[in-house]
């Protein structure tokens, strides 16, 4: 999206350059603050589910059973612990990078 | 079905319902609020709730009585197809992880109610925002008719229900009573109701899923032996339709509907009304965002409840309504006192959404259609009132809706409501991004998305209905079967981009943005956020 921050408000620029505001990371394309590594890998750990859960055929099989159940149900409640796990990871590297990004902007 | 009146399970179930009546008056006591008569108060609990009240008035609020009733139902009908909502479920917490905290604070910083209100104030078009809260009172009533049909479904097994010959009075009498005390509580209390409701809700509901997971299983054998009945059961031939009954793997065609579903879903489910009025009912953005991580847990209850659903084919259940098949499964299976509380779940289940969708319904039309339109200078008191009086009509509707009118009409509605409540993504989420977009092609992509989903939905057959029959058409240009809401929301995205680009070309009016960019990051204690309430009604208009 800020691709077209040219035609677009100066506000969303600002935001960006300010480096306070972002709250997406995936909206980090763009100006060089914005990206870092730990936004890059927070972005991921939201992504993945998406690829995981839209790639149907990767999982719609019988075998292999688990406690009896098909793969194609108890691979997508294990992907339930996953996601749990990633975004909580993503929460987590968040707040190092909100705390990084405050601390330089208010001391 | 069993002969008559279930003493024991209806005894159970009267003692919890009597249960959340009484805490459901007193709840508008809790945490009270010194100006108790302004929709922040009444409507959104006075946006003070913490990472656990939000968690469970959410859990609440999404897994209601009818997903509890129509998930499993959709297994026992057809196997995999049902189970998209797994996947769906997993795909909204990244999803709402990103966007939910930029509009909990620009709400929270001028005051917003409703989406509506600040697709007005970012976009300055009371058009779009109309179309917005239009969209979202069109989209709730249906699901509150549908909460009314899962209390329908739990008497029905326990016997009050009467025959298809008892005079129509009596048999509908348990209902109305249920609903009257629902529409009184909600009334005097707003969502501190529900929100005190959804702690028995969903501490009965997580232990029934718990019991029966592991209860019902040994009762039958282990999981092998049911997914092998189910299996059987898939593979017989339906007369209606000539092809299987279902499958317990989605086949090659039916993965582009399963991801499509899922993922459209996903994206529509933090549209509804409801979903938000539970958000900006939250004291800060960091609940938010931490609630992302443990909502999760009701998306593993509901796998747990959809396999429930293979239970009922093992265990024999045969019904003709598919949304009896697990109450009867419970009645089955379980000791009469243990089914009355399950039953309950159920029935309480469909008191909490069903509370909090008609504030949100109500709040819409208050703010977005009464005072945008009716009385631009109407006081936060007036505001209240009139809130509470729309939230009975809403629910007067939507018994009126299920009394009168064939229980497909509601389901149909439902489903349409899905479509048509995805055509506001670009408006809000767009909005909450960015400036980009033009206001006039906002609105247009709304038209064209929700002339499409609905057309294409009406020409949906299935072998038992002409019109409405599923959710799912083929993808024009790409020729799969797909959900047809995404679809449409991919035609309204299409259009706004091309709308954009042509009235920035010729310079039509953008309208004047009242946010500005720090007002997405804005968290209680920060500068300019007032650590208690925003005061209602002295945003900037």
């Amino acid at each position: 999206m800020e691709r077209n921050s040219p035609l677009d408000f100066p506000s969303i620029t600002e935001v960006i350059s300010e480096g306070t505001g972002i709250a997406m990371p995936e909206a980090t394309q763009g100006k060089q603050p914005t990206i870092t590594p730990l936004r890059v890998v927070i972005a991921l750990c939201l992504f993945a589910p998406f690829v995981a859960m839209l790639w149907v055929s990767s999982y719609a099989k019988v075998e292999p059973l688990f406690a009896g159940i098909p793969f194609f149900y108890w691979y997508q409640m294990l992907w339930v612990l996953v996601s749990t796990a990633l975004t909580m990871v993503a929460y987590k590297l968040w707040q190092l990078d909100q705390r990084a990004r405050k601390g330089g902007d208010e001391r | 079905m069993k002969d008559g009146v279930n003493g024991v399970a209806l005894a159970v179930f009267i003692f919890f319902f009597l249960a959340v009546t009484v805490m459901g008056f007193l709840a508008s006591r809790w945490r009270k609020a010194e100006n108790e008569n302004s929709l922040d108060e009444w409507g959104l609990g006075g946006r003070s709730f913490g990472t656990w009240v939000t968690w469970f008035l959410l859990g609440g609020d999404l897994y209601t009585a009818y997903t509890f009733v129509a998930v499993p139902a959709a297994i026992y009908a057809a196997g995999a197809a049902g189970f998209f909502a797994v996947p769906y479920t997993i795909l909204v917490y990244p999803l709402i992880f990103t966007f939910l905290p930029r509009l909990w604070s620009v709400s929270h910083k001028h005051g917003y109610v409703t989406t509506s209100d600040f697709v007005r104030g970012r976009w300055d078009s009371k058009g779009l925002s109309l179309a917005v809260a239009v969209t979202g009172i069109l989209a709730t009533m249906p699901y509150i008719a549908l909460q009314l049909v899962g209390i329908q479904a739990v008497l029905d097994v326990m016997g009050v229900g009467g025959g298809e010959t008892t005079h129509w009075f009596i048999k509908d009498l348990p209902l109305l009573i249920a609903f009257g005390v629902l529409a009184a509580y909600t009334y005097s209390s707003g969502l501190r109701a529900p929100a005190l409701i959804a702690f028995v809700k969903d501490t009965l509901i997580y232990i029934v899923i718990a019991v029966a997971i592991i209860y019902i299983p040994i009762k039958l054998g282990g999981f092998d032996e049911i997914f092998a009945k189910a299996g059987e059961a898939y593979a017989q031939t339906n007369p209606a339709t000539g092809k299987p009954r279902g499958s317990l793997v989605p086949g090659e065609a039916g993965q582009w509907t399963y991801a499509t579903l899922a993922l459209g879903s996903a994206l529509a489910l933090f549209m509804y009304p409801h979903s938000i009025t539970a958000t900006l009912s939250s004291r800060s953005r960091e609940v938010i965002r931490r609630n992302t991580t443990i909502l999760p847990l009701y998306s593993l209850m509901l796998g747990l409840l959809a396999l429930l659903g293979f239970m009922a084919i093992a265990a024999g259940i045969q019904v003709k309504n598919g949304q009896l098949a697990i109450p009867q499964l419970f009645e089955t299976m379980f000791p009469d006192w243990f089914a009355g509380v399950a039953f309950a779940a159920i029935g309480i289940g469909a008191l909490v959404p069903a509370a909090i969708m008609s504030i949100a319904a109500a709040n819409l039309f208050t703010r977005n259609i009464y005072k945008d339109f009716i009385k631009p200078d109407a006081t936060p008191a007036q505001e209240t009132k009139v809130s509470k009086l729309v939230s009975l009509l809403v629910k007067v509707g939507a018994l009126a809706f299920v009394l009168t009118m064939d229980k497909t009409v509601a389901i149909n509605f439902q489903l349409l409501g899905g479509i048509w409540i995805l055509q506001t993504f670009p408006a809000l989420v767009g909005g909450l991004f960015t400036r980009w977009f033009h206001r006039w092609a906002l609105l247009a992509g709304w038209a064209v998305g929700m002339i499409y989903g609905t057309v294409a939905a009406y020409g949906v057959a299935s072998p038992t209905q002409k019109h409405f029959g599923g959710s799912s058409a083929e993808i024009p240009g790409i020729g799969e079967i797909g959900y047809i809401g995404l679809t449409a929301f991919v035609l309204n995205v299409v259009v706004t981009v091309v709308l954009t680009f042509v009235l920035k070309a010729v310079k039509a009016p953008e309208g004047v943005d009242e946010t500005s960019p720090e007002d997405y990051t804005a968290d209680a204690g920060d500068r300019g956020v007032d650590p208690k309430l925003p005061k209602v009604g002295a945003e900037t208009h």
